[in-house]
Order: structure tokens, then C-alpha cells, then sequence
């Protein structure tokens, strides 16, 4: 044993996380109680080890101590409920240290953990909490720091959807073969939003934010371990790659947000570019790429430009279009706007808005706004264009995003009187 | 995504104790606020002669804000579905209004 920082056991415990939570729940059952033991023991683990050292097989000490403390935990919920038996206690935790012939590899467990607490019964809310906790290892402390909210909260919320977990009665194996690709995209969907949520994030919480969209990456990445053939896992840890390489250059040193044309492309972050571009055609060889893989590839040619000018917009709009195919979504058809417009004027890129006005799922929104915005902008049409961005100002309720749309519609005026 | 639950009522604390008691529960509850009685507002506001301070506040009589609480929840269907259970049965009137965030995801 030697000592170790708090960084190296952090990490070490995070890792380890999802292989003894399944271990654990494998051997005893009950889920919700192998997830407090799993967390008690990483407890105890990030007390000990920086300064005693880490012990020889980590995950072996990991599965003792949490068992010990679930045949407690079983043992007095058990005398709660006034019965005689203890049959946990009878189990020695020795006994699976060594796991037998028949026991499915580690991954197997990792992957059933992320479908079990992404489970439709849950709200979206929960899924990601409750996927930060057993999965990712975090305490409910840094997920409820990562989100804001006080911790008695996130702990009720926790436990809330392991109550529902329990009552769906949904066993600890594999889904059937014919619910996995849903269970999938839940899965992909969640981790997705704890990237969104950490990358959104400005540099002032930064200091105090557990770093949502790196633990959202190494999610991804062990996903990606567990499935090398699925486009989309693929498609979604290059799109974070992607992503998250233009960090440095998302905001200035006033905290305002810098929009992407007009980034400090020497400040993205070159390994992490080549890596998710490798991703990308990894991804289309997978087969027909799916949502997740179209949006990273946009983003790699977005990445691989010098300059707004030089992208290939044209190329982004097929892609958009490809997209607008499989979703019905209007934001995808907002961004197919604005590369027609880069590449074939403003003009072209306003006819495409115009349906989009009628579209309910439009009208609370401030994203066509912005667009249209824009694209007048572009237009030199400087009335109508602050006329919109005060319309996003007004209705985003994203606080760096008024600050950037009442900007621009300042400079705007500005300029026009 | 957070929403303001404003609870308007003519003094009842019931209504702030159902968000205190259900929001808590549903593990969506960020804060709570619960305001003194109206009498002790006072309201400031320019008038030709500049600046006014009057006692009470601008809210009609019946309607006052007795608490606002905080939440943190799935979507703005949900936020609305929570007010709906909480003033149900009851005098009085909640208003769900998001509240500007670092992400802001009202939309989408």
C-alpha cells in the first residue's frame, strides 16, 4: 500500500463504482439498499486511502466493506419489519471476492446498472440523478452541487426513484433483446444532458460545479467499452469530443458568451478535435448514422474549419437535412436555416423559417427568434433584425443568452442611429 | 429546469404547506420563501413628484402573495401539474414562471 492523492482515489473509486454496485446486487437483490451500501463504502474508501494507502485489489475492498455494511443494512430493516430470519447475515462477504465460473463479466453489470436507472418509469430528472450516483460514484452532495439544488433534495429524489425501481419489480439482468435499443437511447439521452448541463455551465460556477460534461465523457467512454459497435455511442462520445474541445473559447473574459463564428479557433483544443473526428467516420462505418453521429459529424466540420467563412455550410445543410429525416424536430430545421443561409444567402435561409412561425412547438421558445434575428442581420435589414433579438432577450430563460441577444440588439441600434 | 410556484391567497397557510410538504417529498423543492402579512409591505414607485413610498402592496385584495417557492422539475407541463394539485380545493391561486437559469431550456 502507498498513499495516494484525492484525485487518483476519486478516480479510482468512480471506476469501481459500477462493478461493485453489481456485484453487490447480484448477490443480495435489493438494489436501492446495494446503492447506499456501495456509497457508504466509497465513503469510507475516500476517507482511508489517501492516507493509508490503496489497497492491493481495490475492488475487493470495495465489495467487503459494502457487503458487510448491506447484511447491516438488511439486518435492521429486517428488525424494522419485526421479522426473525437474517438470511443476508448468512452470506459471507468472502465468499464472492472471487467471483465464481458462472458469474457474466464486469461490463455486463455496468450495462445493466445504466438501463436500470435509466427506466422508463423514472422521470428524466431522476434517471440522470440517480445514473450520477450508482453509476458514476459521485456522492449526493457533488450531484446535487453539479445541479444546483439543495442536497436534501437530490437525496429525496434519489430515493424516490429507487423506491420506483423496487416497484416496477424490473429484475437485475438484461432487458429482453426487443426493449434494449430503447433503453439505449435513454441511456445515450441521459448522459447526453449531463454533457449539455456541465458544458452550459459558466466559468463562475465552474469553481464550485462538480465538471459534469467530464464525468459525462467518461460515462460515454465506458459505454463505448461495453458496445465498440454502436454508432450512436460512438456518434455521441465524438459529439461531446467535439463539443467540449471548443471550451476554452465559449466565453470571453467577461463571461459573456461568444457565439461560434466569432471564437478564438486557436483556443479549441486540437487532441481532442482529431480524437472525435476519428470517432465520426468510426461511427458512420457503423452503418446509417443515426441522430447523435449526424450532429458530431456538423460539429467536426465546424471543427476542422479556420474560420465561419470557410466551413463547409453546404455540407452541414445535407447533413441537417439527412436529420430533419429522422426527427421531427423544428430545432433541426432552424439549424438547416442557418447553413442554407452561410451558403446560400440570407434570403434562402428566411423561406425555410417560414413555416416555423405556425409550429406550436415553437411559440414559448426564443430560438426562432434568434435565427431570424440573425439572418435579417445578414440581410441588412437592421430594424427587423434588433426588432427579433429583443423578441429572444425577452424570451430566453437562459441568463448568459439575454445578455448576449440585448447586446446584440445594442450594437444594432447603436449602429443604425 | 427551475419554475417560481407564486402562491396567491387571503392569508391561508395552507397553501404554502402543501408545497412545503408535497414539493419536498417529490424531491423537487429548491427553496421556500414565506412572506409576512401584506400589511407589513411597502411599495416604492415614481410618481410626478418622484419617488413614492406608500404601505401596502400592488396586488388586489383577496390576492396576496403569501410565499413563493422554488422548483426544480422535468418540464414546464410538470411544474403546471404541481400547481394544479396544490391549489386544488383550495381558495386562491398559484402562478408557475420560470426562472432565467445558466442553461435555460424552457424550449426543447
Amino acid at each position: 500500500m502507498e498513499s495516494a492523492s484525492d484525485a487518483v482515489v476519486e478516480r479510482l473509486l468512480r471506476e469501481h463504482t459500477p462493478h461493485v454496485l453489481g456485484a453487490l446486487t447480484r448477490r443480495f437483490g435489493h438494489f436501492g439498499t446495494a446503492e447506499d451500501a456501495v456509497q457508504e463504502a466509497l465513503l469510507a474508501a475516500s476517507r482511508q486511502w489517501p492516507s493509508e494507502g490503496i489497497p492491493d485489489s481495490p475492488r475487493g475492498w470495495l465489495i467487503t466493506v459494502a457487503s458487510r455494511r448491506m447484511t447491516d443494512l438488511l439486518r435492521s430493516e429486517q428488525a424494522r419489519r419485526r421479522r426473525e430470519d437474517t438470511v443476508a447475515a448468512q452470506v459471507l462477504p468472502e465468499e464472492f471476492l472471487s467471483p465464481g465460473a458462472d458469474a457474466p463479466a464486469g461490463g455486463d453489470d455496468t450495462l445493466i446498472l445504466l438501463y436500470m436507472c435509466c427506466h422508463p418509469a423514472l422521470t428524466v430528472d431522476a434517471q440522470v440523478a440517480l445514473t450520477l450516483r450508482a453509476v458514476g460514484g459521485l456522492t449526493t452532495g457533488e450531484v446535487a452541487r453539479a445541479f444546483l439544488v439543495p442536497e436534501s433534495t437530490m437525496g429525496q429524489r434519489i430515493s424516490r426513484a429507487k423506491q420506483r425501481i423496487r416497484r416496477s419489480g424490473q429484475p437485475f439482468r438484461m432487458p429482453p433483446e426487443a426493449d434494449r435499443p430503447a433503453r439505449l437511447a435513454a441511456v445515450l439521452h441521459v448522459l447526453y444532458l449531463v454533457f449539455n448541463e456541465g458544458h452550459t455551465a459558466t466559468s463562475g460556477d465552474a469553481l464550485t460545479r462538480t465538471d459534469l460534461s467530464g464525468e459525462a465523457i467518461r460515462l460515454t467512454r465506458m459505454l463505448r467499452g461495453l458496445l465498440p459497435g454502436d454508432g450512436e455511442v460512438t456518434g455521441l462520445l465524438a459529439l461531446m469530443l467535439l463539443t467540449d474541445a471548443r471550451r476554452g473559447a465559449r466565453v470571453d473574459a467577461r463571461g459573456d458568451l461568444v457565439p461560434l463564428g466569432e471564437q478564438d479557433r486557436t483556443l479549441w483544443n486540437r487532441g481532442l478535435i482529431d480524437e472525435g473526428t476519428g470517432l465520426v467516420t468510426e461511427a458512420f462505418a457503423a452503418g446509417p448514422p443515426g441522430p447523435y453521429s449526424l450532429q458530431a459529424a456538423v460539429a467536426a466540420l465546424h471543427d476542422e474549419a479556420d474560420s465561419a467563412e470557410t466551413t463547409d455550410w453546404e455540407q452541414i445543410a445535407a447533413l441537417y437535412g439527412v436529420l430533419e429525416g429522422l426527427q421531427d424536430n423544428p430545432m433541426v430545421t432552424l439549424n438547416r436555416a442557418i447553413a442554407v443561409a452561410m451558403a446560400h444567402g440570407p434570403a434562402a435561409g428566411l423561406a425555410l423559417l417560414a413555416p416555423l412561425a405556425d409550429d406550436p412547438r415553437m411559440a414559448r421558445g426564443h430560438r426562432l427568434h434568434a435565427v431570424r434575428a440573425h439572418l435579417w442581420e445578414m440581410a441588412g435589414d437592421t430594424d427587423a433584425a434588433v426588432e427579433s433579438y429583443r423578441s429572444a432577450a425577452r424570451m430566453t430563460t437562459s441568463i448568459p443568452e439575454r445578455r448576449y441577444l440585448d447586446r446584440k440588439a445594442d450594437i444594432l441600434a447603436g449602429r443604425a442611429r | 429546469m427551475r419554475f417560481a410556484l407564486l402562491a396567491y391567497a387571503e392569508a391561508a397557510p395552507e397553501l404554502t404547506d402543501r408545497i412545503r410538504d408535497r414539493l419536498t417529498a417529490s424531491g423537487e423543492l429548491v427553496h421556500l420563501v414565506e412572506l409576512a402579512d401584506g400589511g407589513h409591505t411597502r411599495t416604492l414607485s415614481t410618481g410626478a413628484a418622484g419617488v413614492l413610498a406608500r404601505d401596502g402592496e400592488l396586488d388586489e385584495p383577496g390576492r396576496r402573495l403569501v410565499a413563493f417557492g422554488i422548483v426544480d422539475c422535468e418540464s414546464y407541463d410538470r411544474a403546471t401539474h404541481l400547481a394544479a394539485r396544490l391549489v386544488s380545493g383550495l381558495p386562491g391561486a398559484v402562478a408557475v414562471r420560470p426562472v432565467m437559469t445558466t442553461t435555460g431550456s424552457l424550449d426543447v
